[in-house]
């Protein structure tokens, strides 16, 4: 399973490996980096369908992560691929408006990666 | 040849030399007629003048009910006028005392009145100048008692009558000084000043039309010539006046050409015609009776006999030259004693006088003396008044500037709790965003402390199985985690001494700092902060940093706290606009650095409501602020205007259209 992890923090990255680190081993993952909206869009032209799972944040500079989402539910229709939005801000407002989007599910940072093992691996059932 | 038919004309003129000093019929009845006193006054006027030279005491009974009836109505200037003519009959009466005390008088009551019209606006006064009329007129006077009292100032007061005359151009005045002037040169043996009056005299009295005068000033022209040697123009002379004064009637002036006549053929040693005038001039000073007078340049009796004594002397005949000479001395003896005792008087009076001007000018000049202790002492007192009030007005000045000094201590006290106050308003706006910066690095230390954790357990079982390397791997990652662990923890310490710094007094120093760098951080503060204290915030932002501007020499947390205003500035702005505008508005801020020539450019800018143009020129002013009471210390952009001009040299600008964009821009110097 690809997934794209879109954040602007680029220690996420080493993160991501680390906590995953035996299924990118056992190849059950495979992730992928974008560090903004706009180089997230470009990734996907590039490597259509590539990706099944998109991870992005919202509050980032540029194309903020509602801003791909809503490009993402738009453009890619036949199977658009699942997207999960993560969030410093929890709120209502914010949740609303990503779901109204089409957003799959909805994180909340502090990150609980056990949790969100689980929800990887539910996706991929 | 020429002498002879002149003297056949002359003696041919029919002489009238009979009872002339009877009032004309007319003139009598005119007198007797008036009833009115001012119609009185002025037909009087007219008898003086028949009688002024000719019938003295005559003229001084005119003279002196004029002067009445001028006090009864109290005329000034024809009190002054009247006194003056009474003065002169006095004069030549030999009064002198009498007529000093009397022109003083005259000359006092001139000068203290007004310039009123006077009763009698005749071609001899000048309307509107009856004042100076009346002055030149009584110093005319005051030179013709100078004159017959002997004293050489007379010349002196002739000329100021005749000045005064002339200012105010009055020909009567005029001619009057310089007939008196001629008469008086050619008595002092000056022939040349005297022509020179006389031919002036003859100019303004037959432009003033004062013909009686004018034929004065002819014999007086003739006796010049005669004295200057040129006797073809003497005997022209003396006829013109002849004729005139004959036709006239005027017996003083036939008299004097007589006299005149008789002097030009003494000298010309023609023996029948002096004796011929010596005798008609005794007949007619003899017809005028009472002008028996001692006085200078005057028809004289004693004179009459003296050059007919001479004229007889010429003939050779003794008897008569003797019985003549006999006469004259009797007469002169008689004048002559009169005269001394009264000049004798008139001196003594006019010692007294100077005694008394003495004595009042000495009391004058105490009063003066004490008028100016007054002054002084009054001056003294304004002074001290004056300086008091200055006192009084430099005390309460100095108590309102010590006022004033006080309230700016206050203002300056209050400006730099207001300045606080917005460091505390702006460290408000950075704290939910300085909480989730912070998160972030904490998030990072967390897991991957976590994750070392698990590594720790995985590298102890890899080398439980004797997987060496494997293990040695893991260490490897342990080790680049806990490098980040300790990144992200310094990232933390780092945030947090912002805020600290952001809170303190800015330290005044310069450092070398990333620009980009510190633009980047705010920006996220920023924005973070207002995302976490207003749930339905939505913006996006974005940086366009010119990596080429380097590290510049700035005051971090100064800078700092201008982003963080423009920042808040123009995320307040978009988020303002999305309330009105929510469908397809994408509230934007961006950031951007540039490097050109010398300076760097930071231009913080968004789509925000932008600034309408009333106000654009307020927004850098104190206490400015749009934003709801309470929410804005209306400080921001001042403190930030400060901070970039006066603190680092730079320039900050503003440009915007309302309702589309609002773009500040922060010039340095790199």
């Amino acid at each position: 399973m690809k997934i794209l992890v879109v954040d602007d923090e680029k220690d996420v990255q080493v993160l991501f490996e680390q906590r995953f680190r035996k299924e990118i081993r056992s190849g059950e993952m495979e992730f992928m980096f974008a560090f903004s909206g706009e180089e997230a869009l470009q990734f996907m032209q590039s490597n259509e369908h590539e990706a099944v799972l998109i991870l992005s944040d919202i509050n980032m500079p540029g194309m903020s992560g509602l801003e791909l989402l809503k490009h993402i539910k738009e453009k890619y229709e036949a199977p658009p691929p699942v997207v999960m939005m993560i969030t410093a801000y929890g709120d209502a407002d914010n949740y609303n408006q990503a779901m109204k989007l089409g957003a799959d599910d909805f994180l909340t940072k502090p990150l609980d990666f056990t949790v969100l093992k689980e929800k990887l691996k539910t996706n991929l059932v | 040849m020429k002498y002879f038919i002149i003297l056949v004309s002359l003696v041919s003129l029919p002489v009238v030399v009979k009872a002339q000093l009877i009032l004309p019929d007319s003139l009598r009845m005119a007198f007797q007629a008036a009833t009115d006193d001012s119609v009185k006054f002025k037909v009087s006027r007219a008898v003086y003048t028949f009688y002024e030279e000719t019938n003295r005491d005559s003229a001084l009974h005119y003279a002196q009910l004029r002067y009445a009836i001028a006090r009864k109505y109290n005329r000034k200037i024809e009190e002054a006028h009247t006194q003056g003519q009474i003065a002169y009959q006095q004069i030549y009466l030999g009064r002198f005392s009498e007529a000093l005390t009397n022109l003083t008088e005259a000359i006092q009551v001139a000068e203290k009145s007004k310039n009123t019209t006077t009763w009698e606006l005749t071609a001899f006064n000048t309307p509107g100048k009856s004042r100076e009329v009346a002055l030149s007129m009584l110093n005319h006077m005051y030179g013709h008692l100078k004159l017959q009292t002997g004293s050489a100032e007379s010349l002196y007061y002739f000329k100021e009558g005749r000045r005064i005359g002339l200012e105010i151009g009055n020909d009567f005045r005029v001619t009057v000084a310089d007939m008196v002037l001629a008469t008086n040169y050619l008595r002092l043996d000056q022939p040349d000043s005297a022509l020179i009056y006389a031919k002036e005299g003859e100019a303004f009295g037959i432009r003033g039309g004062i013909p009686k005068y004018v034929a004065n000033i002819w014999y007086a022209m003739g006796a010049i010539y005669l004295k200057k040697g040129v006797d073809s123009l003497a005997l022209p002379y003396f006829k013109k006046s002849l004729d005139y004064a004959i036709q006239e009637e005027n017996l003083t002036v036939v008299a004097s050409v007589y006299e005149n006549l008789f002097t030009f053929y003494q000298l010309k040693n023609n023996a029948d015609s002096a004796l011929y005038y010596a005798a008609e001039n005794i007949s007619v000073v003899k017809s005028l009776g009472a002008i028996t007078s001692f006085a200078v340049n005057e028809i004289n009796l004693g004179k009459a006999y003296q050059n007919l004594a001479t004229a007889y002397s010429l003939q050779n005949n003794t008897d008569s030259t003797n019985k003549y000479l006999r006469l004259s001395l009797a007469v002169k003896d008689s004048l002559t004693a009169t005269k001394l005792k009264r000049l004798a008087d008139f001196q003594r009076l006019t010692l007294d006088e100077q005694l008394r001007l003495q004595k009042e000018e000495k009391e004058r000049t105490a009063f003066e003396n004490k008028r100016r202790m007054y002054v002084l002492f009054a001056g003294i007192v304004v002074a001290l008044i004056i300086m008091l009030l200055i006192y009084r007005n430099n005390r309460q000045k100095q108590k309102a500037n010590s006022k004033l000094e006080k309230t700016l201590t206050e203002l300056k006290s209050t400006q730099s709790q207001l300045i606080q106050s917005e460091k505390m308003a702006s460290l408000g706006e950075l704290t939910a965003g300085i909480a989730h910066e912070i998160q972030n690095p904490l998030n990072f230390v967390n897991n991957f402390s976590e994750v070392n954790s698990e590594l720790i357990d995985e590298a102890n079982a890899e080398m439980n199985k004797g997987n060496i390397p494997e293990a040695r791997n893991i260490l490897n990652d342990i080790k680049e985690n806990e490098q980040k662990i300790n990144h992200h923890g310094k990232r933390a310490d780092a945030i947090v001494k912002g805020m600290l710094q952001h809170s303190r007094s800015s330290t005044g120093q310069k450092e070398l700092i990333n620009i980009n760098e510190l633009a980047d951080e705010y920006l996220r503060l920023a924005y973070h902060g207002l995302r976490a204290r207003n749930k339905s915030f939505q913006a996006s932002f974005t940086t366009d940093f010119d990596p080429s501007t380097g590290k510049i020499n700035i005051i971090p947390q100064d800078i700092g706290r201008v982003l963080l205003n423009l920042f808040t500035n123009a995320f307040y702005s978009v988020m303002e606009k999305s309330k009105h505008r929510p469908e397809d508005y994408q509230p934007t801020v961006s950031v951007s650095t540039k490097k050109l020539n010398n300076t760097i450019l930071v231009k913080v800018r968004d789509n925000g409501m932008g600034i309408p143009n009333e106000i654009i020129h307020k927004v850098f002013q104190p206490f400015f602020t749009t934003k709801p009471a309470g929410q804005g210390t209306g400080l921001g952009l001042s403190l930030s205007y400060d901070i970039i001009t006066k603190g680092h040299g730079g320039e900050l600008k503003a440009e915007t259209k309302e309702g589309e964009f609002a773009e500040f821009t922060i010039i340095l110097p790199s």
